[in-house]
């Protein structure tokens, strides 16, 4: 493992460093522009793709874009326009991409809001994958997927590998500078097995922030089991039914979120919330926090868009929505004093917490995982689950659907004993709901 | 016309291709710059530029090898002054274990020809806010339960180079996308829906948005009223959004055709074989239709096709990029798409659609003793090893007796088996409306834009 500010041998050639100065020095000429931003992304990349065990095709990129936002005060209004600068720019295209942005602007009649301005506030630092060399890493982790043990009716269709080097730098008009980088893996696999009269497949897709070979290898070995469980599932029978529903993995990220994007100041200001402050959105001591960052969580960011430094605000504590959160702008518009960013990560705590008892239906696999946050509704087709009948037979089942409404759901809800960490999301394992729907 | 940018990088890639041929037997370059446009209104706020989704708006190139038995691709942004060790080190791996597919090498057919579809008399941005604004501040006004309304317009304008040693092409087109969200709410909840048109000329789509501002607005306010679905198997008419949405994921998926190679998809063993009822006609093509995903040539070369999938309910053909192709010893469709040059390049669909039949859409609501009517596509996702589906539609009408009863449900999903599903097809109507709002993954990546859509159809199929 290694520090996350270690990168900058690849893109570092003057052209390139030189880039943001550019755009900085034309826009800072300029009269008309009140405000600016720009964001510049750098990132490159391995990729290997397999079909079966055999490599078809392997990738190399080397990237580099950059976003700049214009801003232009006219009576009591802000205006602004956006482009983005590439290697189709040179100093001429700048300069007559900035005029018309400015055009554009002038007739923009925004409410005024105010950019960031520079802090002593330091930025998160956490460690990432430091392989010097992404081709080798990408090499290794291959071999910590195809070492992965199963027995001979099961195997790995396809793979796709892709280790990716993200460097961030955000300056504006009032002198912020930041820079971050990180460097993630994310692996693709469809794990598939013959139980003589057919094969069935899954689907796994996982991101990790620091390698771990051997978890690589166990990952691999647990979606290959499921795959073998998933040939042996047999149609949900009605007695399945009416027990309660474990959820796990991307489906429990995706209702967490819900709770956090609902009580955002973007969605507060167009009225698309279904929370206000003080709301009770449960009995229990359901704690959520939105922040920068947590171990593993792939999207970990220190900064966001608007080149805020995220903190960790407490959105909602005790069941009780307690604070809204997230873009700088949208914050201005509501009136609120202090505002602490877009945070990516989300924390959950509580003391609901309890170990599973039989019988219950354990969700392994959605087909798609649904959730819509105006309604509320929640659910999808399943492709693998697993009854745990009263004894603790697992009773792998497919085929069918389930579906909640998770405004309604929450409130009775519980919670695994042991946290896990997912791409954006850290808290309880799984959650319980005692009366989902299943068909 | 084609950006000067690639206008002017077509002789430096013929030049890096005739230096490096000796090294490897198949190099071609793929170059594109797209400039995608958009421009936002909601409650206060306005906002316009350039969208910094990467499909939308880049400047890049792939260089593509035949390298040491299997392809190899460097994704950079410009290939001016390209470094030639840099590129040779930077695709050389060293110590894989695994062996290579071995695919050979693609064909490489002469071709020079350019391409050209531009947007007839472009409105400026201050009058695209102007007729945006209008119709947000109607269907705002229409009822105080309407509480936001955003209406968008996104112009992608999108030019592309392929050149090889026997092929140089090169494209340029417009597409533009305009949107109404509508968000309501009452004393029992909050509810949104979704409604577009896309054509070559804004003009155009934002005419067709205006003339349905009242229909949007009033189903706004119903949708307050929209309850959920009793779990199911029921009689239902689907709208062409959701016909549409049923061809991609039904058999879209399932046959692309790199899940042949992969042994993924189960519709490789019925070709030829009965795959649903016989009035069930299928396509898929960048030149099939004008629409979303219409372009002249894909990302490896190959020039547009009209592919028919389904020819009177026997799966005839499927999809395919230039690898799968190469791979299955067939010709490729013109389906090799890439979200970007920074992504390789998949079979993907393009414009997906069931053809017309014959039948009159009242007389197949009036068929229904009791069902839905389902309407504009949410989102789906199919599973082309098991061919098992999940479909969301935004809402449902209730039909009883042949007639809609006024009962509104939301949202409603859904499920089942694929063959089942396209066998249960009784009725298809005589009218095809294809819509082009909507993105496609691979997986859970590789966003690209596509287009689908087909008749209303008339089938038996689970509902949750």
């Amino acid at each position: 493992m290694g520090l996350c500010c270690r990168w900058g041998t690849i893109f570092e050639s003057e052209s390139e460093v030189g880039m943001i100065d550019v755009i900085k020095r034309i826009l800072d000429k300029n009269n008309e522009i009140s405000d600016y931003e720009i964001i510049q992304t750098k990132t490159s990349s391995s990729q290997l793709f397999y079909v079966l065990d055999k490599l078809e095709t392997n990738r190399v990129t080397k990237n580099v874009d950059t976003n700049v936002i214009i801003y232009h005060d006219h009576d009591e209004y802000r205006g602004s326009s956006s482009f983005i600068v590439n290697a189709s720019d040179d100093e001429n295209s700048i300069s007559l991409k900035i005029d018309s942005a400015i055009a554009i602007a002038k007739k923009i009649n925004n409410p005024k809001f105010v950019l960031a301005d520079k802090t002593d506030d330091k930025l998160v630092t956490f460690d990432s994958i430091s392989d010097a060399n992404y081709n080798d890493a990408c090499v290794k982790i291959a071999d910590a997927i195809f070492s992965a043990k199963h027995d001979e009716n099961g195997w790995i269709n396809s793979v796709e590998i892709f280790v990716t080097n993200i460097e961030k730098h955000f300056v504006n008009s009032n002198g912020v500078d930041h820079t971050f980088n990180k460097s993630y893996l994310e692996v693709e696999i469809i794990p598939t097995y013959s139980n003589n009269n057919e094969e069935i497949e899954l689907y796994l897709d996982f991101k990790m922030l620091e390698l771990d070979y051997d978890l690589i290898t166990k990952k691999v070995e647990d979606v290959l089991k499921q795959a073998k469980l998933r040939s042996n599932a047999v149609n949900i029978e009605d007695y399945m039914k009416h027990c309660p529903v474990v959820i796990q993995d991307e489906m429990l990220a995706m209702i967490m979120e819900n709770f956090a994007t609902d009580i955002s100041y973007q969605s507060v200001f167009n009225k698309a919330n279904h929370y206000q402050i003080n709301d009770k959105i449960c009995d229990y001591d359901l704690n959520i926090t939105v922040g920068p960052y947590a171990k593993n969580a792939v999207y970990s960011y220190p900064f966001d868009n608007h080149g805020l430094v995220i903190k960790d605000v407490d959105i909602i504590k005790n069941g009780i929505v307690c604070a809204n959160y997230g873009d700088f702008i949208y914050g201005q518009y509501l009136k609120q004093d202090k505002i602490n960013g877009n945070a990516s990560i989300i924390k959950v705590d509580t003391t609901n917490r309890c170990k599973i008892t039989y019988p219950y239906l354990e969700i392994c696999n959605f087909s798609s995982p649904q959730l819509e946050e105006a309604t509320g509704y929640f659910g999808g087709e399943i492709r693998l689950a697993i009854y745990h009948d009263k004894d603790g037979n697992m009773i792998p089942v497919t085929n069918f659907s389930i579906s909640g409404n998770i405004y309604h759901d929450i409130k009775e809800a519980r919670f695994a004993d042991t946290d896990v960490t997912l791409d954006y999301y850290k808290g309880p394992k799984y959650i319980i709901f005692d009366h989902m729907s299943v068909n | 016309m084609l950006s000067k940018f690639l206008k002017d990088r077509i002789n430096i890639a013929k030049k890096i291709i005739e230096d490096l041929s000796d090294e490897y037997e198949y190099i071609s370059i793929f170059g594109k710059h797209a400039n995608t446009n958009r421009i936002m209104l909601n409650a206060n706020v306005t906002s316009v530029g350039q969208s910094d989704r990467i499909t939308d708006s880049e400047a890049g190139f792939v260089i593509k090898v035949y390298n040491d038995n299997h392809y190899s691709e460097y994704s950079i942004d410009d290939i001016k002054d390209l470094d030639y060790g840099q590129f040779k080190e930077a695709i050389k791996l060293h110590g894989l274990k695994q062996e290579y597919v071995s695919s050979g090498l693609l064909t490489d057919e002469p071709l020079v020809k350019s391409f050209n579809r531009e947007e007839n008399d472009r409105m400026s941005d201050d009058e695209i806010i102007s007729s945006l604004k209008d119709i947000k501040e109607y269907i705002e006004n229409y009822d105080q339960r309407i509480v936001n309304v955003f209406t968008v317009n996104i112009c992608r304008e999108t030019s592309s180079i392929f050149v090889s040693k026997n092929k140089c092409l090169d494209q340029y087109y417009v597409w533009n996308h305009c949107m109404i969200q509508v968000v309501s709410a009452d004393d029992k909840g909050i509810k949104t829906i979704f409604k577009s048109e896309n054509e070559v000329n804004v003009k155009d789509a934002l005419k067709k948005l205006d003339n349905r501002k009242e229909e949007i607005a009033k189903l706004a306010i119903k949708m307050l009223d929209a309850k959920t679905i009793i779990p199911g198997t029921y009689d239902v008419i689907t709208d062409p959004s959701i016909s549409g949405l049923i061809a991609h994921e039904a058999f879209g998926h399932g046959v692309e055709m790199d899940m042949f190679v992969k042994n993924r998809a189960k519709a490789k063993d019925f070709v030829n074989k009965q795959v649903a009822s016989e009035l069930v006609n299928m396509h898929d093509g960048a030149s099939a239709t004008l629409s979303a995903a219409s372009y002249f040539f894909d990302d490896d070369g190959v020039l547009a096709n009209d592919t028919q999938i389904i020819k009177d309910g026997i799966l005839v053909n499927g999809l395919s990029d230039v690898l799968t192709a190469l791979e299955l010893n067939k010709k490729p469709s013109g389906n090799s798409r890439r979200e970007s040059t920074r992504r390789k390049a998949y079979t993907r669909m393009t414009n997906t659609f069931f053809g017309a039949g014959k039948d009159n859409v009242d007389d197949m609501i009036k068929s229904i003793k009791h069902g839905y009517y389902l309407c504009d596509t949410n989102n789906g996702m199919e599973d082309p090893k098991n061919w098992q589906i999940q479909c969301t539609a935004q809402y449902a009408l209730e039909i009883e007796d042949g007639k809609f009863n006024g009962n509104i449900y939301s949202p409603v999903v859904i499920s089942g088996y694929v063959p089942d599903l396209l066998k249960s097809i009784s009725m298809v109507s005589n009218e095809v409306i294809i819509t082009g709002s909507g993105m496609c993954g691979k997986g859970h990546k590789e966003w690209v834009y596509v287009a689908d859509g087909g008749p209303y159809l008339k089938a038996r199929v689970k509902l949750g």
